[in-house]
C-alpha cells in the first residue's frame, strides 16, 4: 500500500471520537480503542483510494459509526453485564466466606471472641476442654491441660478470699490450691495448681484452708503475666501487704474477681446464644445457597429453552394453520360434490320431463 | 417476540455465519456482510463492534491480535494491530439455533403474508421466493 493511501496513524477527531465511545483506561477498554482506531483506519483508507482526502475520509469513517453517545450506551451495556455478573460471583464467595468464618469463630475451641473478652476481664474459659493461656492484654500465649478447672464460677465470695489462705477447692475429684497471686496492669492473675487429695487432706487438717466443698464451683484465671509488667506480690492473698504499695487489698481483689465471675458468666451466656445464632446461619445460610443454586439452574435452563420454545411455538402455529386449510379444503370438496349432486339431479329432473320421442 | 431483541438476534445470525466460514476481523465482517447482501444489508461498526464484544463475553467467539505493517513501514516502527475473531463450539450451537429459529420465523410470515394475499391454499405462483409447505392444496 502507497504511503499517500494511507491516512495518519493519529487524528485528533479519531482520538475525541475514541474518547467519547469508549469509557474507562483499563486494558479491555485500551484494546476496544485500538481496535475502533484500526477500522476507522481502514476505512479511511479505502474511502482514499477512493478518490476522498484524508480529512473528509475520516470524517465519513467517523460518521458511519453513528451515535456516538449510542456506541458509548451499547459498549456501557455489555460492560455493566460482565460487572453484574462478577459482582454476583463475588458476592456469593463472600457469603460463604462470612459463614465459613463465622462458624470457624463460633466453634473452635479455645478461641472465640467470648473467650477472649473473658480473659482480657481476667477470667479463663469455664468450659472443660483444653485451655488456652491468654496474655494480660488478651493475647493468646499457649494452650495448656495442666488445670482442669470445674465448670461455671459461682458462690466464691469475697469472704472466702479474705479468710485464709491457700484457698483449698475440689470438684469432681480433682483438688487444686492456689499457687500464686499476681497483681498486673490489668488485674490480678490468681493461677492454680491441682495437689493430691493426701495433701489437701492435710491441708484442711491445718484449719488453714476453706473447706472443700463438693459444689463450689471455681474459676482459674491462667493469663500469663507480662514479663515487663513489675510483679510486686506473689503469695496468697492473706499475706499481701496493704495499702499503696501495688497490692490491692484482698477485699478489693475480691471485688474485682466477683465481678470478673459475673462477665464470665454473662460471656458464657451469650456465647451459648451466639452458638445458637450461628447454628440458625448456617442452616439459613445453606437453605440460601441452595435456593440460589436452583435459581441459577433454572435460568440456565430457560435461557437454552427460550430459543427451543420459539421452534416449538412456530411449529404449532404452522400445523394450526396447515389443519385450517386442511378444513377450508374439506369444505370446498364438499361444496363442490353438492353442486355435482345438484347438477345431476338437475339433470335427471330435466330428462324425465321431456316426453319421448 | 419480534422487535429490539430480533434485531440483535438478526445481528449475531449475522455475524456467526460469517465467522463460521472462517476467523475474521471487525472490519473484514462489514465489507463481506455488504458483499453477500449486494449492498442492502449494511453492518455498521456501531453496532457491530459492541456485538462482538458481547458475544466475546459469552464465549461465543474468541479473539487474537495480529500484528499489521505498512509495506513502506520500517522495520523497527510498531505496527497496527488487527483484532481476529473465531467462532468457539459454543458459538456453532448458538448459529444453529438462530439458523432453525429465523428459517420457522420466515416460514411463518411467508404464510402471513399469503393470507393477507388472500392466498389461503397455498402462496402464489408468481410470488418469488414463495415457499410452499407441502400441507393440502384444495
Amino acid at each position: 500500500m502507497k504511503a499517500t493511501t494511507a491516512p495518519r496513524l493519529r487524528d485528533a477527531r479519531v482520538d475525541t471520537f475514541l474518547d467519547a465511545a469508549v469509557r474507562g483506561k483499563g486494558r479491555t477498554a485500551l484494546e476496544c480503542r485500538e481496535e475502533l482506531s484500526q477500522h476507522v483506519f481502514e476505512r479511511s483508507r479505502e474511502l482514499m483510494i477512493g478518490g476522498r482526502s484524508e480529512a473528509e475520509a475520516i470524517r465519513v469513517a467517523l460518521e458511519e459509526f453513528g451515535d456516538v453517545a449510542e456506541l458509548r450506551r451499547r459498549f456501557d451495556q455489555v460492560r455493566w453485564v460482565k460487572v453484574r455478573r462478577r459482582i454476583m460471583q463475588i458476592s456469593a464467595v463472600g457469603v460463604c466466606a462470612a459463614v465459613i468464618g463465622l462458624a470457624a469463630m463460633t466453634f473452635q475451641p479455645g478461641c472465640n471472641s467470648t473467650e477472649r473478652s473473658m480473659a482480657k476481664a481476667g477470667v479463663a474459659p469455664s468450659d472443660s476442654e483444653p485451655r488456652t493461656q491468654f496474655s494480660a492484654d488478651g493475647e493468646r500465649v499457649a494452650s495448656t491441660q495442666s488445670a482442669e478447672v470445674p465448670q461455671s464460677a459461682t458462690g466464691l465470695t469475697s469472704t472466702d478470699w479474705k479468710s485464709t489462705a491457700p484457698v483449698l477447692v475440689a470438684k469432681k475429684g480433682n483438688t487444686f490450691v492456689v499457687d500464686r497471686i499476681t497483681n498486673t496492669p490489668r488485674g490480678t492473675v490468681i493461677q492454680l495448681k491441682e495437689v493430691p487429695q493426701a495433701e489437701a487432706d492435710a491441708k484442711l487438717g491445718d484449719g488453714a484452708a476453706l473447706p472443700v466443698l463438693p459444689d463450689l464451683p471455681l474459676i482459674g484465671w491462667f493469663v500469663k503475666p507480662k514479663e515487663s509488667s513489675a510483679l510486686p506480690y506473689e503469695g496468697p492473698p492473706s499475706e499481701a501487704p496493704k495499702g499503696k504499695s501495688g497490692v490491692e487489698p484482698a477485699s478489693d481483689q475480691a471485688r474485682r474477681i466477683e465481678l470478673a465471675l459475673s462477665a464470665a458468666r454473662k460471656a458464657a451466656e451469650r456465647r451459648v446464644e451466639l452458638s445458637a445464632l450461628s447454628r440458625k446461619l448456617n442452616a439459613r445460610s445453606a437453605a440460601l445457597q441452595t435456593d440460589a443454586q436452583k435459581y441459577s439452574q433454572l435460568t440456565r435452563e430457560l435461557g437454552a429453552s427460550e430459543d427451543s420454545y420459539v421452534h416449538a411455538r412456530l411449529q404449532l402455529s404452522l400445523q394450526a394453520e396447515a389443519l385450517e386449510k386442511q378444513a377450508e379444503a374439506l369444505d370446498k370438496a364438499a361444496k363442490e360434490l353438492k353442486l355435482q349432486r345438484e347438477a345431476r339431479a338437475s339433470e335427471a329432473g330435466s330428462s324425465k320431463q321431456k316426453p319421448a320421442p | 417476540m419480534l422487535g429490539r431483541s430480533n434485531q440483535r438476534d438478526s445481528g449475531e445470525l449475522v455475524v456467526l455465519s460469517l465467522l463460521a466460514e472462517g476467523p475474521k476481523y471487525g472490519y473484514l465482517l462489514t465489507k463481506q456482510a455488504a458483499a453477500l447482501s449486494q449492498g442492502q444489508l449494511r453492518l455498521t461498526p456501531g453496532v457491530l463492534y459492541p456485538l462482538l464484544k458481547a458475544l466475546e463475553q459469552q464465549r461465543l467467539v474468541t479473539s487474537s491480535w495480529e500484528e499489521v505493517k505498512a509495506e513502506d513501514a520500517a522495520a523497527d516502527e510498531p505496527g497496527r494491530r488487527r483484532k481476529w475473531y473465531t467462532i468457539t463450539k459454543s458459538g456453532v450451537q448458538r448459529l444453529e439455533q438462530r439458523v432453525d429459529a429465523h428459517r420457522l420465523a420466515q416460514r411463518f410470515i411467508d404464510r402471513i403474508l399469503s393470507v393477507r394475499d388472500g392466498q389461503f391454499g397455498g402462496v402464489r405462483a408468481d410470488q418469488p421466493g414463495a415457499t410452499g409447505s407441502g400441507e393440502v392444496h384444495a
